[in-house]
């Protein structure tokens, strides 16, 4: 009897139901598009930045990097990290830093597989091309500046071992904007066949030569950073190639080699950590860094595409509300026969307002499947104009479209409710 | 006297204004009789309906309906009290426009205790209207209308059925119709409140109270009789 009631009500007041249930379906709508573009964005951009490369790196753990003044550093052994992060699905790069001369400049010189390079760096800007051959090389832009490195301009490498230099053909340099452009970057199995490995190298010091307690892994980024920017190595053309000492009698800001992995971790910020506390786990001894430039702007663009989001969707929440409310008071005053004689055949208070709320919740739910699937096909269209890519119903935009309009008829409801509350079923079935 | 149906004591229902639309009236009325409360329009007829509803509530004085004082409940017991005990028959008849005639018979049983269809039609026949179950009121004659009101106020078996003017928007042939469901009512011993300026449907009533400013000016007994002159049915009342 109930929901008969409640349906021919309905249909009763074609007018006044038809503001509401459009009021309602546009609020759905919105919440739904907001919601699934919310969700599609984060999830679509988070794909788009993790095409564009790494998005984390594992240096050697500091306890491991640090190592006393005369102690060689131990070769570190990435195999079970790399087994760990391949069950992952993590794509990676490992690039080994070797100090390098050229021209007698000391220059950071890093070795890496192309290919995987390739994957991981997708965002630098080329000029020329990416190695192909194992004498090709690729240069950063500001080493390039400062070596005065052309395109096809073969160079010479001279280790710090003693081993026979090697010949390199520049066949691209690039801009990163970041500290990749003060290195050069060979392929890793020329480099690794001149250094033959860690223990070629003369065993140094690792720690950083002006700032105490930097440990390795920051060393080496440290390490391009003062090749290209310390006046004494910059100006350094008489740099000895015995380790341990400057011209100056200072000592050398050398290293073994030293090695990190690029990572391309799927997910966002959160997998990351996630990953980093697995390691943990396991007791490895490697720290995951994110490349904070590109996560903390991720996390930026996605936290304020959200807090839009959100505050949009509490606008139009508000406005749907006030909309409904009115649409529902002015049912409640519309009806207001219908309702006395309710009461007057025994209907409680109570039961009124259940009949009221039983009416907006119907409507609710017929607006929230409406503005479901018209804020999924929107959303649909947003997201193929801006990522070119298709979206899939999503559960929680229909929990966000149901929570949002349901709550709407619900306060809705409940002020109609208060409202017949207050009617004088007497005076009103008088007909005063 | 048969034990009260209802016990007005000293009852007042004063409007903002200073209004009183009932003042300060003492009534009783037994189980089983049948009341006709007469008197010119803004006598207080509707109002002291209302007030023995419950729908109404007095600014002085007591209401008492089958011993229960009504100024001890609040509005929702009222209402649950009204729908156990109470039967009310309207002017403008008050049915829910979307619903059918049969259900608006069940729209009293839904909120009296449980739906039942078949009981529904068989009230409607009790009134005639069988055949006019599934119409919606706007299809139903104003005597039509009245019977399913009718209809919808006994589904419950009230023992006191108030009525407000019951023949008031009927043509003669179906105001006879509802004088003779009133008259069998009243024969199977329910309470009857009625509310009227008809003097022939007033002098089947066994008392008529007469009002006038929301005071009873005159209380006189019928003989009851439907067939003689409603004027030598009235013993002691003024015409």
């Amino acid at each position: 009897m109930l929901g008969r009631m409640v349906a021919k009500a309905i249909l009763k007041n074609p007018g006044v139901s038809l503001w509401t249930l459009a009021a309602l379906t546009t609020c759905a709508t919105l919440a739904a598009l907001f919601a699934t573009t919310a969700m599609e964005v984060q999830q679509k951009m988070s794909g788009e930045l993790r095409q564009l490369g790494a998005n984390a790196v594992a240096y050697p753990a500091p306890a491991s990097a640090t190592l006393p003044q005369t102690t060689p550093a131990p070769p570190m052994d990435w195999s079970a990290i790399e087994e760990l992060l391949h069950a992952r699905d993590v794509k990676t790069a490992r690039v080994t830093l070797h100090v390098g001369l050229v021209e007698g400049r000391p220059v950071a010189v890093a070795a890496c597989n192309p290919q995987s390079l390739t994957a991981m760096t997708d965002y630098w800007s080329v000029t020329g091309r990416r190695p192909n051959g194992s004498n090709e090389l690729l240069a950063g832009r500001r080493v390039a500046t400062m070596l005065g490195l052309s395109l096809n301009q073969r160079i010479s490498i001279q280790w710090l071992n003693g081993e026979s230099p090697g010949q390199y053909r520049v066949v691209g340099i690039f801009e990163s904007g970041d500290e990749d452009e003060d290195r050069l970057f060979v392929p890793q199995v020329l480099a690794t066949g001149a250094a033959v490995g860690p223990a070629r190298f003369a065993q140094v010091p690792v720690t950083h030569p002006q700032v105490p307690g930097v440990t390795a892994g920051r060393y080496a980024n440290c390490l391009s950073c003062h090749a290209a920017t310390d006046p004494k190595i910059r100006n350094g053309a008489s740099m000895p190639l015995s380790p341990g000492s400057t011209d100056a009698g200072s000592p050398l800001p050398t290293t073994s080699d030293f090695s990190y992995i690029l990572m391309s971790i799927p997910g966002d910020v959160s997998a990351i950590r996630a990953l980093d506390q697995a390691i943990n786990d396991l007791e490895l001894p490697v720290q995951i860094t994110p490349l904070q430039q590109v996560l903390h702007g991720e996390e930026h663009v996605l936290t304020k595409i959200n807090l839009l989001a959100g505050l949009a969707l509490v606008a139009v929440a508000v406005l749907t509300a006030l909309g409904v409310c009115a649409a529902v008071l002015a049912r409640v005053v519309q009806r207001r026969k219908e309702l006395a004689l309710l009461q007057s055949l025994g209907a409680t208070r109570r039961a009124v307002g259940v009949l009221l709320l039983l009416e907006n919740t119907a409507m609710g739910l017929v607006a929230t499947i409406a503005g479901f699937i018209l804020g999924t096909a929107l959303a649909q269209g947003v997201v193929r104009q801006v990522f070119h890519a298709n979206v899939q119903p999503r559960v929680g935009a229909l929990a966000a479209a149901a929570g949002v309009t349901l709550g709407v008829c619900l306060l809705a409801g409940w002020l109609g409710a208060r409202r017949a509350a207050q009617l004088q079923p007497a005076a009103i079935l008088r007909g005063d | 006297m048969n034990p009260s149906a209802v016990q007005l004591e000293s009852v007042t229902r004063a409007y903002p204004g200073g209004v009183r639309a009932v003042d300060g009236i003492d009534l009783t009325i037994g189980l089983g009789e049948w009341i006709a409360l007469m008197g010119p329009s803004g006598s207080g007829k509707t109002t002291l309906l209302n007030l023995l509803d419950g729908l109404d509530r007095p600014t002085d004085g007591r209401v008492h309906v089958m011993g229960q004082d009504l100024s001890q409940l609040d509005v929702d017991e009222v209402a649950t009290f009204r729908r156990e005990n109470i039967g009310l028959i309207f002017q403008q008849f008050h049915l829910v426009s979307y619903l059918t005639a049969v259900e608006n018979v069940m729209l009293a049983q839904y909120y009296h205790s449980m739906v039942d269809k078949q009981e529904a039609l068989h009230a409607l026949v009790r009134v005639q209207l069988a055949d006019r179950a599934d119409h919606l009121p706007s299809q139903l004659s104003g005597g039509e209308q009245q019977r399913v009101c009718i209809a919808r106020a006994l589904i419950n078996d009230p023992k006191i059925i108030l009525a407000d003017e019951p023949t008031g928007n009927l043509d003669e042939s179906n105001a006879d119709r509802v004088v003779d469901i009133f008259q069998r009512l009243h024969r199977e011993g329910r309470t009857l409140v009625v509310a009227t300026h008809d003097p022939d449907l007033g002098g089947l009533a066994q008392r008529i109270v007469r009002l006038r400013h929301g005071q009873i000016v005159e209380e006189c007994c019928s003989d009851g009789s439907a067939s003689a002159p409603h004027a030598a049915r009235l013993a002691g009342c003024s015409r």
